[in-house]
């Protein structure tokens, strides 16, 4: 249910997990709140990449350290036929390393295996609605470094409007839906809209992937990215 | 070839004698001698004249009395040039005397006494000489068997040195002193030619174009017995070896040669070529015992090699096993938990609960970490950059010391024991920054190129590092030495620059 009391469709979730008492739990968690189904699992990365193209979900959760290939280049490979399909990244390591290339890799977002399980439906919630799940922190040291590569040349036309263009760059500065909309005077319905379009349009899933590309782009740098006060 | 003096038959030694002639001429007890001898000549003319009555007062019998003085020459001849010495200034006292004999006694057979007496006297000054010729001979003799113990003495010392290049350098120089040679060499076989030879050692060190080792080269063959003196050339002799000790080959296979250049100006006895084949069994002793050595190092080497592989192998499975199995079942717990919570009233948790999800988080945050340190999953998960970058975050994170990491070229995966390799190197060499250099920067490179490189830089106090790597073992240093071996095991060069108050650089490049 969103803000305004209407039902919506329940979120539907691939859960790729070689571990299965962790996996059976996680399901558990997610489809208890009601707000969440499972529509297929997995555990080798093969098979996660299988479940996509067959369930077509809304999110994929994946575990890095599947067997076979692991959950990076699942996660890269999903991304690749599927890039409106956001990918949420599980993991027991907590290096930014596994953060950087997983959101090379295209993810969405990466949670400690050990979160709490509110937490992990949130940021299921969250991505689904196209807000960050990444810590403010970590957003930062990510784009630091994903800018340090050389930006990819610009797209010969730039499909985003004005408006959302302006919507992307309060986005980017890590702002809530709630906060983009009364920072524009909108409603929150619209500010959602407007960020499904800007996915549609740019062919990503979630709302770290679209950062990412404004940034290769050079649509806004770093100094842009900082949090108003 | 010549023997040693004193054995050869008198007409051989006089002749040799007359041979050097000119070099007598130079020598002060030839012109006492020949001073001698003429003083006695002419002491014997005058005699000779007062008994002709042309000086008055002298017996005519007195005119024999010189000829007998003629001893005093002979006998220091014998003492300084041997029985030859005193046998040629015999000859020439006779040859003096005959011009007195035809002057003063043509007639009768006056002459003939006269010859007799003279020839009585030589012959006796002769034979005053054979038993100081034997005197001197012994003399010489036992000097020079001090001397050949004196060097196969200090061949010994030299042996016990680990240091083969400086047994063998200093045995062919002591060698070369004490029997005078030219110069001398020693060679091995090549062990997968044994028909050819290398030389390891030469004297003096320029001697390499000379005659000896060339020769000895050249005419090497292993079917050559060992235990024997070979004379090679005029002046070269060469005496063949095994060095397959402690196990020779039955045949006594031929696997090392000691070659030497003679001095032709100095005779040579059998006394000199069983010291040679003395110096020689010393020499292949010498090489065999360095051959067993390197095998012992290499034995410990290929060893120490396994038990790093295995030590990381096992560190791998342990980490693998806390990750898949300990850290997994702590998640699954601790979604147990959850759901347990949330399906209790959200006002009733007890406290229990709560207690019991907390420690579960701790629980697996302490094992993450001891997995981590056993193996950095990021290494075989993510590779070699990001491994080094989560290292580089760690230590600074953790320690004052600013670190740097600088990638170059295009980073590429490669062989995961090169990857734990460079790892383990870059690990240990900022471990020691952190903990030896009193250093406040370090940087860390990466060059991706043909091979790869990686350069751990400090600006730190640095120190003197030894000659040899190997040497660190007595320094203490033994993280830089665990470094070499590291290295080693995949084929990679390390090296260690560093001076006193100039930081340390450790770099270490290992083809991809």
């Amino acid at each position: 249910m969103n803000e305004q009391g209407e039902v919506r469709q329940p979120i539907r979730v691939v859960l790729a997990e070689d571990h299965t008492l962790v996996r059976q739990g996680t399901r558990r968690l997610l489809e208890d709140s009601g707000r969440v189904v499972v529509v297929g699992e997995a555990w080798e990365g093969e098979q996660a990449v299988a479940a996509v193209d067959r369930h077509e979900p809304d999110i994929v959760i994946v575990d890095i350290g599947l067997p076979g290939i692991n959950g990076i280049e699942a996660t890269r490979r999903i991304k690749a036929s599927h890039p409106q399909i956001s990918v949420i990244g599980l993991t027991v390591h907590d290096e930014d390393q596994y953060v950087f290339a997983l959101l090379e890799a295209g993810a969405a977002g990466y949670l400690l295996k050990d979160v709490e399980g509110q937490d992990l439906l949130r940021a299921v919630e969250a991505v689904h609605a196209g807000e960050s799940v990444l810590h403010p922190s970590i957003t930062h040291k990510v784009l630091t470094r994903l800018s340090r590569g050389a930006p990819e040349p610009a797209a010969p036309t730039d499909p985003l409007t004005d408006r959302e263009h302006d919507v992307l760059e309060l986005a980017t500065q890590g702002l809530p839906n709630k906060e983009i909309a009364a920072r524009l005077e909108v409603s929150i319905r619209t500010v959602e809209t407007h960020l499904s379009r800007v996915f549609a349009k740019l062919e990503v899933g979630s709302r770290t992937e679209a950062v990412l590309y404004g940034l290769r782009r050079g649509w806004f740098d770093l100094e842009t990215l900082e949090p108003p006060p | 070839m010549t023997t040693a003096a004193g054995t050869d038959a008198l007409p051989v030694r006089v002749a040799a004698l007359a041979r050097n002639a000119p070099q007598r001429l130079r020598e002060r007890p030839f012109w006492i001698i020949q001073a001698g001898v003429l003083s006695v000549t002419a002491l014997h003319l005058l005699a000779e004249l007062w008994g002709e009555g042309l000086v008055e007062g002298v017996h005519p019998a007195l005119h024999h009395v010189p000829v007998i003085l003629y001893l005093a020459p002979i006998a220091y001849a014998s003492l300084r040039y041997g029985i030859e010495g005193a046998f040629l200034t015999g000859v020439w006292a006779a040859v003096l005397t005959v011009p007195n004999v035809v002057i003063f006694h043509p007639h009768d057979l006056e002459w003939l006494t006269e010859l007799i007496y003279v020839a009585v006297v030589v012959a006796a000054g002769i034979t005053m000489a054979v038993p100081v010729e034997r005197e001197r001979r012994q003399r010489r003799r036992a000097e020079a068997t001090s001397r050949r113990l004196t060097l196969l003495n200090e061949i010994a010392t030299l042996t016990l040195t680990a240091d083969l290049q400086h047994t063998l350098d200093g045995t062919l120089a002591s060698l070369v002193a004490v029997l005078d040679l030219e110069a001398a060499c020693v060679a091995t076989a090549n062990p997968d030619d044994p028909a050819s030879l290398s030389p390891l050692a030469r004297h003096p060190a320029d001697s390499g174009a000379g005659a000896p080792v060339d020769l000895c080269l050249q005419q090497f063959s292993p079917l050559h017995e060992t235990g024997q003196v070979l004379t090679i050339d005029a002046g070269v002799i060469a005496v063949p070896f095994d060095t397959d000790l402690p196990d020779p080959s039955p045949s006594g296979r031929v696997t090392g040669v000691l070659a030497v250049q003679l001095d032709p100006a100095r005779p040579r006895g059998p006394d000199d070529h069983q010291l040679l084949i003395g110096v020689a069994n010393q020499l292949a002793t010498a090489v065999a015992n360095a051959r067993l050595r390197d095998l012992e190092h290499d034995r410990v080497r290929s060893y120490a090699r396994l038990v790093t592989w295995a030590q990381e192998e096992e560190r791998k499975r342990i980490s693998r096993e806390l990750h898949d199995e300990a850290a997994q079942n702590l998640v699954a717990i601790r979604r147990g938990l959850d759901t347990l919570a949330s399906r209790l009233d959200p006002a009733g948790h007890p406290a229990e609960l709560r207690q019991l999800r907390t420690l579960t988080g701790e629980t697996l945050t302490g094992v993450r970490r001891f997995s981590r340190d056993l193996r950095p999953p990021v290494l075989d998960d993510l590779g070699l950059v990001s491994a080094l970058e989560s290292l580089v975050d760690e230590v600074s994170r953790r320690t004052r010391l600013g670190v740097e990491l600088a990638v170059h070229g295009t980073p590429a995966r490669v062989a995961a024991e090169t990857e734990l390799v460079l790892f383990r190197i870059g690990q240990a060499a900022l471990h020691n920054v952190g903990r030896h250099a009193e250093a406040t920067r370090a940087t860390v490179e990466l060059h991706f190129a043909d091979d790869i490189r990686l350069t751990i830089t400090d600006d730190g106090r640095g120190f003197a590092p030894p000659e040899q790597l190997t040497q660190l073992a007595g320094t203490g240093k033994l993280g830089l030495l665990g470094m070499q071996e590291r290295a080693h095991l995949v084929g990679a060069e390390l090296e260690i620059t560093s001076h006193p108050g100039h930081g340390t650089r450790v770099a270490v490049t290992v083809p991809r």
